[in-house]
Parts: C-alpha cells; structure tokens; sequence
C-alpha cells in the first residue's frame, strides 16, 4: 500500500475539507476532556500518518513545509487535533531528516505507510534530562518511568521513550527506544485535565518494569548537555508545532472580525483591530521564519541553527496569544462565553508557552550562545 | 492611607475564609456561590454593606468595603465577586425615591439585587409606571437575587432609566457556560411585560437627589456603581491567590531540566519579585486613592471631573496589575500550573475574565485619558455620581 501523493494546492484543500469536518466536534470534546479519537481514524483513512514518509518509500512525500501548512490549518478547526498529530508529524519528521542522512531507519517508515503506525513523542518533557530509570539486564534493560505529556497516547503505537542508566563508565546516560505501547507493563493514566489543548489526550504513561532489548536502543547520548541530536530536533520539530499555534491564533482573528459589526461604532474598535493583527502578522512571520530555516531538511544541525528556531518560537508564541488576547478585547464580554468558541482559543494558545524551549530557557541559550558559552548551563542544574 | 476602617468587619470577613475555600470546587462545579456560604455571609453582615444604617444596615466606608471584598476573593474568586455584586446594587437605590427604596428593603436589610445593564430593555409608559420587556446577559447572582437593577429606554425617547424589578417577575435563562468566573450565577435573565412603578425608576444622569435614607456620605462617593471601588478588589484577591499558590509550588518544585528546585532559579525569583511590586504598588495607589475621594466625600466636597478619572484609573490600574501579576507567576510555575488541579490553572481562567468587564477593562485606561486631555470620555459613566449641590452632606 502507498500513500496517495499530492501536491501542495492539494494538502492545502485536504486541510480545509478535514478542518471543516473536525470543526463541529472540537467544542464537545473540550468540554469532557475526550481524545479526538475519531478524528485519528479519518485521519488514518486519508494515509495522513504517513504523509510524510518519501514518495520513494511509498509515503505522501509531502515537504516538511507543506505539512507545517497542513497543521496550521487543522490548527484553525480544531488545535487539539492538529497539535496531538504535531506531536507524531515531528518524530517522523525527525526520522526522514535521519533517513536522509542514510541511517537505518527505513523499515520503520515503510511500517508507518503500511499500517499508519501512530508515532507517540514524550514530548518536551523529557528533553535533555530524560526522566525515568533504565536497570542493566541480561540482554537489555528493565525500564521504570512515569512520561508525561505524551500526547496522541489514546491512540498511539509505538512510543519514542527514554530512560536514564548509570553507566559505571560514562556516568548518566540517556538511552532512546521505542515501545509499543499496548505491550504488557505500559499503562496510559487518566491525568490531562488542564487549562488548554484539553483534547489531546496528553495523559501520563507509566511503564513498569518493561523489558527494551539492547539492539532496541537507537541513541546514547550523556544526561543533562546539549546534544548535536536536540539541534536536528529543533529544527524540524518547532516549526510543526508551533504551526498549530499559528492556527488557533489565525482562527480566533477571523472570529473577532466575524463578531464586530456589534462594535462598529466605538471609535476602539479599529485600534484593537489593528493592534489585534500586527500580532498575528508577527506570528505568522515567525512561523514563515522558522519553515525557511529549516528548509525542508536541508539545513546545518549546529547550535546557531536550533538557536534562530528557538528564537522566534518565543516570539511566535507570545505574538499567537497577544492575537488571541486582542481578539478577546475586540469582542468584549461575550468573548468569555463558551458557545462563541473564543475562550477555548484563548486556553488552547497559552499551550504555544510549554514548548522547549520555555522562554526564559531560551533567553538563557541564545544569551550564551552570543557569549561563547555552552548553550546549557550546567550550573543551574 | 489615613481612613478609619472598620477591621472587625474585615476579621469577620477573614474568619470564613477556610470554609468558603472549602466551598470554592463545589461553587466552580454547579456555577453557583454554595447556599452555606451565602447564609455565612448574611449573618456576618456581609451582604449589607452598603445597605443604609436607618434601613437597618452597616453603611461602611468604601475602603472597608473594598478590603472586605478583597479578603474574601483571597479564599474565591467567584464569592468575592457575588459579594460585590450583591452589594453594589444597594447604590442605585439611592436614586429611588423614598417610596421605592422602601418597598425594595421592606423584608430587611440584607437584599441582594443582581444588576443587568446591556442592552437597555424596552419600557413602554402606561398609567403609573412601564411595561418593561427584555433579555440581559451577564447578570451576576441572579438566581439568589430578590430583584434586578436594569438599565430600560422607551421609543422615541432620549436618555435612560434604571428600573427595579422584583424576583417573581424574571425569568433566568441558563447561559453561564464560560471560561472563568464560572460560579459568579452570570446568566442571562428575561423580563416579558413586567410592570414597573415609577417609583422604582430613576433617571439615569450624572446628577441626582438622594431618598432620604440615603443622605449620608456614602451615597455621595464619585461613582455611579461598584465599578470604582469593590470591582476591581476581585481581581487583586485572585492575583493574591495566585501568588500564594506560586510561593508554594515554589517551595517543593524542581522543574524539567533542572537539579536544583523553583525557589532556587533566578527566573523564578524575578517573576515573583516582579509580580509582588506590581500587585502591591497598584494596591497602594488604588486604597489611597479611594481613602482620598472619601475624605473628601465625608468632609462635603464635590470631586472634580479629574478626581473622578483618577478613580477610575486606580481601579483599572488594580484590575490590569492583578492580570500582570498572575501572569508573571503562572508562566514561571510552568506546566504545575496547567492542570485543573492547581490554584493557579483556576486564577488564570478567572483573571483574564474578569479583567474584561467594562469598567475596568484596558480601554478604561485611555477614559482616564480623555478626561485628564479634554476630550468627552467614551465612557461617559465615569464622571457621574454627583448629588444636587444643594443636598451635599456637610
């Protein structure tokens, strides 16, 4: 089975049709916290998992640049949706940049075309540090963790994981594996009841005990410094992330302008317009920024790279609420209302903050990074 | 700030704080401030602030007021809010003539009005009073409310009036589905044909004459309403909360990417250094200012246009400070923050609802402008709250 290609225009007008189908349900299942599980499976009969994975491997071959559109549109229906499908778009993406380098990583991809296989990340939570315990075994290791923010779990195939192992050696080591996570001793809690993005299913995963067989581990790297891998990540990741963002912001702008023939007369109302959409512009120019730089895989992974994406995350984001903000102002005292559909943009977009890198940290590395220090300061740890 | 408060109102206040924050989940739950909480308030004499002393209320001074009110948004924010709410419409009474005002206080002093003022309902004159029909959003209380302050016109005729109508003629139209706030019973409430006495009406100007009951120099404050002095200590209380809670989570957190715990980093320091000095200079200029206007007040002087503004301005810098604050505690305790089990996940959702309402919204920071520069305020209501200069209390 291949994946059906298509061209830009294409996924464009896919992104629109499946918006508009996501659009009605997003209220619902922001009110009960429910997985946008229905969505998944659409989105599974249109091969979108797979949409990604090279022409030559049987998948969508769509540009990285393409899908970071695709998800700011579905951004614009429903951000749940298009920030949980972030969330595997970005391992994958991370996975073509590496097949690309000619790493073995092919038959997972053609997996992923044949059975539009669910990528789940550990999102940031992991990060630099890892979180969870790996013990020495006969032919592996015993896995104990607790993951967070693992968004997509509900309906999720294989979990990119980590864990720490004390290596007598080398000290703290991080390894990376995957795990599947209807395997015996992996268990999704109930935990996401939050503020914003309520829809993703972002719930804890807690693995007991899990056996990972050595040759199952793709990547050792030490606990705690910046490490080149985190340079590819970024790079690739941020801008389909915060594309979602982009999105929400885009649709909360357009709910403003749809609502304010009421306040036509009130001589603010252009000011708030105006103030509205420059924040939206700057939003959408650091998206349009971060989409350059990463070129479509075909960028240096150095630290000057992973910095200007990281840079104009924290202004994308920053821009994405202030646009959601204005938004709010510009309607006035029905925007609290839950039928307007206002608020739920308002708490989704404060999600574009938790991101790594979270602002500050960012301030921090891009700071350092000008002085000629290490991008992390291991002194703070 | 050089005013004689009454602190055993305030310590009364206080002492329910532990139960009404035992009570806050169940408030956020059914959309409603629990009946246990209200009777508590009630008997602590807190519903009848503002209520006249020859009606049998207290008829405190506005700082009191506002520290009271401040007290009780500390524990929630959703009762600290119906507080002022139940006690602001006790203000518009003042316009009412005599005959008015008494049968809205016939069954004691501690009458809740819930107020709904946009849009203006229709009122059609007929012999005695109007007919008054029309469906309000935003009416804060309204299930425990005894009546409605409403705003009405009548076609063809300029200028509006505020009219009270009793429980038995509204009906509460089950609206209050929002992002915060969400126990403040802000639903939307309709009135069909409800006739309304003249005498429950008054005529809504910048000046006016007070019922005999209220003379005293409360009722002469610069303020139309509860805008100036008992809105925006909710947001100031919920700011506070969020700040306790931060100091907390900062005490047991270690974030993400760090060995070392919240209290320890210096970008979490700053933002709750940032967020105390914005929090407590605002809280500064906004109890001095009020104390100032009631001096002033008490001793029989007329606040000027300017006095007025600045007012406001100390109100909306409060409401706008808060939200300053929250926000600079909410980003630093990072995603402890997010989940609906924190405090601060809650402080969030309220404080940037209640930062919108009009008399203390970001807008209101350009009326204090247009006053100071000149200019007709765009909103107008600002600068009313003036008795006849005759009737000034001495």
């Amino acid at each position: 089975m291949t994946t059906a290609t298509r061209s830009q225009s294409d996924w464009l007008a896919l992104a629109h049709d499946l918006g508009n189908e996501f659009a009605p349900r997003a209220a619902a299942h922001d009110a009960d916290d429910s997985f946008v599980a229905e969505n998944y499976d659409i989105l599974k009969t249109h091969h979108i998992f797979s949409a990604l994975v090279p022409q030559a491997l049987g998948g969508g071959g769509a540009s990285h640049a393409h899908m970071c559109e695709f998800l700011r549109i579905i951004g614009q229906s429903c951000g749940s949706t298009a920030l949980a499908l972030s969330m595997h778009m970005h391992v994958l993406a991370a996975t073509v940049w590496q097949w690309r380098q000619g790493h073995p990583v092919e038959s997972l991809l053609k997996r992923i075309v044949q059975e539009q296989v669910v990528l789940i990340s550990r999102g940031g939570s992991d990060w630099l540090d890892s979180s969870g315990t790996a013990e020495k075994v006969e032919g592996g290791y015993r896995i104990t963790a607790r993951k967070v923010f693992v968004s997509g779990c509900p309906k999720g195939d294989l979990l990119m994981a980590s864990a720490v192992y004390n290596d007598s050696e080398d000290g703290p080591t991080v390894l990376h594996f995957p795990i599947a996570l209807g395997d015996e001793g992996v268990t999704i809690t109930d935990t996401w009841h939050t503020l914003g993005m309520r829809s993703t299913g972002s719930h804890d995963v807690v693995i007991a005990g899990m056996f990972v067989p050595e040759n199952a581990v793709e990547l050792r790297r030490s606990h705690g410094p910046w490490h080149p891998f985190f340079n590819v990540v970024t790079t690739v990741a941020l801008p389909l992330i915060m594309a979602v963002y982009v999105g929400v912001a885009e649709s909360a702008h357009a709910l403003a302008l749809e609502r304010v023939h009421r306040k036509q007369g009130d001589p603010q109302t252009a000011y708030l317009i105006g103030e509205m959409t420059n924040a939206l512009v700057t939003a959408q120019m650091a998206l349009q920024g971060m989409i350059t730089i990463s070129n479509n895989y075909e960028f240096e992974p150095v630290d000057a790279t992973a910095n200007a994406i990281v840079i104009r995350k924290t202004i994308l984001a920053r821009a994405a609420i202030a646009t959601v903000e204005k938004a709010m102002e510009v309607i006035g005292g029905s925007s609290f209302y839950r039928n307007v559909g206002l608020e739920r943009l308002f708490r989704d977009v404060q999600g574009g903050l938790y991101h790594p890198l979270h602002e500050k940290r960012q301030h921090l590395f891009t700071g350092r990074l000008a002085l000629g220090l290490d991008p992390v300061d291991s002194s703070l740890r | 700030m050089n005013c004689q408060i009454d602190t055993e109102l305030i310590a009364a206040a206080s002492s329910l704080g532990p139960m009404i924050a035992e009570n806050s989940a169940v408030g956020e739950q059914s959309r409603r401030v629990p009946a246990v909480v209200m009777k508590a308030m009630k008997e602590a004499g807190l519903i009848r602030m503002v209520t006249p002393k020859s009606l049998g209320g207290l008829e405190v001074d506005p700082v009191t007021c506002a520290r009271v009110v401040e007290e009780v948004s500390r524990f929630d924010s959703a009762t600290g809010w119906t507080l002022q709410a139940a006690n602001s419409g006790d203000f518009y009474c003042a316009r009412l003539p005599d005959e008015g005002a008494q049968e809205i206080y016939a069954n004691g002093p501690d009458v809740m009005i819930a107020l709904a003022v946009h849009p203006p309902m229709e009122a059609i004159p007929v012999a005695g009073g109007y007919r008054v029909s029309g469906q309000n959003p935003l009416s804060s209380n309204i299930s425990d409310a005894d009546w409605l302050m409403t705003l009405v016109q009548s076609p063809g005729v300029e200028g509006l009036r505020g009219a009270f109508i009793p429980k038995q003629d509204l009906t509460v139209v089950d609206t209050w589905y929002t992002m915060g706030m969400r126990g403040t019973d802000s639903n939307d409430v309709a009135v069909k044909e409800a006739f309304v006495p003249t005498a429950r009406t008054w005529p809504l100007e910048p000046v006016f004459e007070p019922g005999s009951h209220f003379r005293g120099p409360l009722y002469a404050y610069p303020s139309l309403g509860e805008g100036i002095f008992i809105l925006a200590p909710v947001g100031l209380g919920i700011a506070t909360q969020a700040i306790d809670e931060f100091k907390r989570l900062a005490q047991g957190k270690t974030p993400f990417m760090s060995a070392t715990s919240l209290r320890e980093r210096p970008v979490a320091q700053l933002a709750l250094g940032k967020a105390e000095g914005v929090l407590c200079s605002a809280r500064s200029f906004f109890y001095e200012t009020v104390a100032e206007a009631w001096a002033r007040t008490a001793a029989g002087q007329a606040s000027t246009k300017e006095e007025k503004a600045k007012l406001m301005l100390a109100a909306v810098h409060l409401m706008q400070s808060s939200v300053e604050a929250v926000d600079y505690v909410s980003t630093v305790a990072g995603t402890s923050g997010i989940y609906t089990r924190s405090p601060m996940e809650r402080a969030f959702r309220d404080i940037h609802t209640v930062r919108h309402h009009g008399w203390v919204s970001e807008s209101r920071y350009g009326t204090y402008s247009q006053v100071i520069l000149g200019l007709e305020p765009d909103f107008p209501v600002a600068t009313f709250g003036e008795f006849a200069e005759a009737d000034y209390p001495l």
